[in-house]
């Protein structure tokens, strides 16, 4: 009878343990970059996320020294803060939980498809080629970000950017 | 030769233990039967007061107890009896 | 004619000894599923750290603590379920059999001693058990293959595609229903066995059934 006991509260944890599990989220992006991008990560607001971000500046042949050398790429942060790289950088953001949410949520950011759900609660996106108004307009706006908490910075330059996201949505 | 209460329905074992000792053995006397079965020589005696009853057993001028005719079919028909619901059980290979 | 009595008597005790270690194994069923259950729960303990450990940046996925943690993972797993196994088998081999030898070596009086002796409502008991045990620990069997070959498939299917850069593909899906597959595959046999064995429990019932009965009812005149 005791190891019926054991069992069941045996069966019990793994169940929450189970659940607890399913509330793990990753997700992975990808790109090269010019010009003018946006690197966006997003979730929604319930959840935490961790994102690792690497930036490595394309090569490109330098005829008069005969060498190859790394691109120039500036970063600009929300802040209006900038970070100018020639070489390869890698950085974590971690981004808290903001609110309790409770029903569904289905949110995509203004003019582009960040989609955040209940499925997926974390995204990460890197857009090429944006305009400024994109800085003003669409991550920069406050429009949904009541459910959503959105950390993005602007590429300029020739970069692959590579991001893994890892997040939990209690 | 009485020792107690009187055997009403005997045990089949201790029988047919006393009965095989004196097959195998022709002629025994009390003590020795007693020591060959196992059985307490008290519980021997009131055993054998009841198969002299049913004549499975004789006693000689010296005491000693031989097996009758009797008796020797009764452990033959017992045995027989038994093979006759254990042998039919079929026992599948499990 | 005894020996034939005592011929027939030591079949009869095999069985009944074969019916106590199946018993057994239905008794040992409920160690099996704690021993399993505790391993699952260890193992997923690990992946929990795992995942918190990235998400709150204790360590990186790629470092050496995380490889150790899904390493852990799986020989938890794995050797929760192989330990449970071999404790099962140890109690299986632990039952004592033949106890009836050195009364049956008397002979016909020995034959009727074990036949005045044996308890059949609680044999009966023990052959239905073993019955329902055999179902179960057959279906067990399937459940804790498919549990192993599933976590091993989904392994390296993770392995694979963070090499050659499938993430798109769901291949947990995939992964899941042919470890069904294997799992039932490679239990073909025990399956078939566990089968017949049931049956052959049904049959041995049926006839000690007859027996208790004909036998209970039947007096020996003296």
């Amino acid at each position: 009878m005791k190891k019926a006991w054991l069992l069941l509260v045996l069966i019990l944890v793994i169940a929450t343990q189970w659940t607890f599990l399913s509330a793990f989220h990753s997700v992975s992006e990808s790109q090269i970059t010019n010009e003018t991008s946006a690197v966006v990560i997003s979730k929604a607001n319930y959840a935490f996320m961790r994102a690792h971000i690497e930036i490595f500046p394309e090569y490109i042949v330098n005829y008069t020294a005969q060498t190859l050398q790394q691109a120039n790429v500036t970063l600009t942060f929300q802040d209006g803060s900038q970070k100018q790289i020639t070489e390869n950088y890698a950085f974590d953001v971690f981004l808290t939980r903001t609110a309790s949410h409770f029903g569904s949520i289905s949110a995509v950011t203004p003019g582009y498809s960040i989609l955040i759900s209940d499925d997926h609660p974390i995204n990460a996106a890197v857009m090429s080629n944006v305009s400024e108004d994109f800085f003003t307009y669409g991550v920069g706006s406050s429009y949904l970000l009541d459910r959503i908490d959105v950390y993005w910075f602007k590429i300029e330059g020739d970069a692959h950017v590579s991001i893994s996201g890892y997040g939990l949505a209690i | 030769m009485n020792s107690g209460e009187p055997i009403s329905k005997p045990d089949l074992y201790v029988l047919a233990r006393i009965i095989k000792v004196l097959k195998e053995r022709q002629k025994l006397n009390r003590t020795a039967l007693a020591t060959a079965t196992g059985l307490s020589y008290d519980r021997l005696i009131r055993y054998l007061e009841w198969m002299e009853g049913k004549e499975f057993v004789q006693f000689d001028a010296e005491g000693d107890i031989t097996l009758t005719k009797k008796g020797a079919k009764t452990y033959d028909d017992l045995v027989k009896w038994i093979l006759q619901y254990v042998g039919k059980v079929r026992f599948p290979k499990i | 004619m005894e020996q034939n009595l005592t011929a027939k008597m030591e079949m009869l005790m095999t069985a009944l000894d074969q019916v106590r270690k199946y018993k057994e194994i239905v008794a040992s069923m409920a160690d099996f599923a704690v021993i399993t259950a505790l391993s699952i729960a260890t193992a997923l303990a690990f992946l929990m750290l795992a995942k918190f450990g990235v998400l709150f940046g204790w360590f990186n996925p790629w470092d050496g603590i995380a490889g150790l943690l899904a390493l852990l993972t799986v020989i938890v797993l794995v050797g929760g379920v192989v330990f449970a196994g071999f404790w099962v088998n140890r109690r299986v081999r632990h039952v004592k059999v033949g106890q009836w030898k050195p009364t049956l070596e008397e002979g016909a009086p020995g034959a009727i001693k074990l036949l005045q002796e044996l308890n059949w409502e609680n044999i009966f008991k023990d052959i239905r058990r073993a019955k329902m045990g055999f179902t179960i620990y057959g279906l067990t069997r399937v459940f804790i293959s498919w549990l192993i070959i599933a976590v091993v498939l989904n392994f390296a299917a993770g392995f694979l595609s963070s090499i050659v850069h499938v993430a798109e593909i769901n291949l947990t899906l995939t992964m899941d229903l042919l470890s069904v597959v294997i799992a039932v595959f490679i239990n073909r046999k025990d399956l078939q066995k566990r089968y017949e064995q049931v049956g052959n429990l049904d049959a041995l019932l049926w006839e000690l059934r007859w027996f208790d009965n004909e036998f209970r009812r039947a007096d020996f005149e003296t």
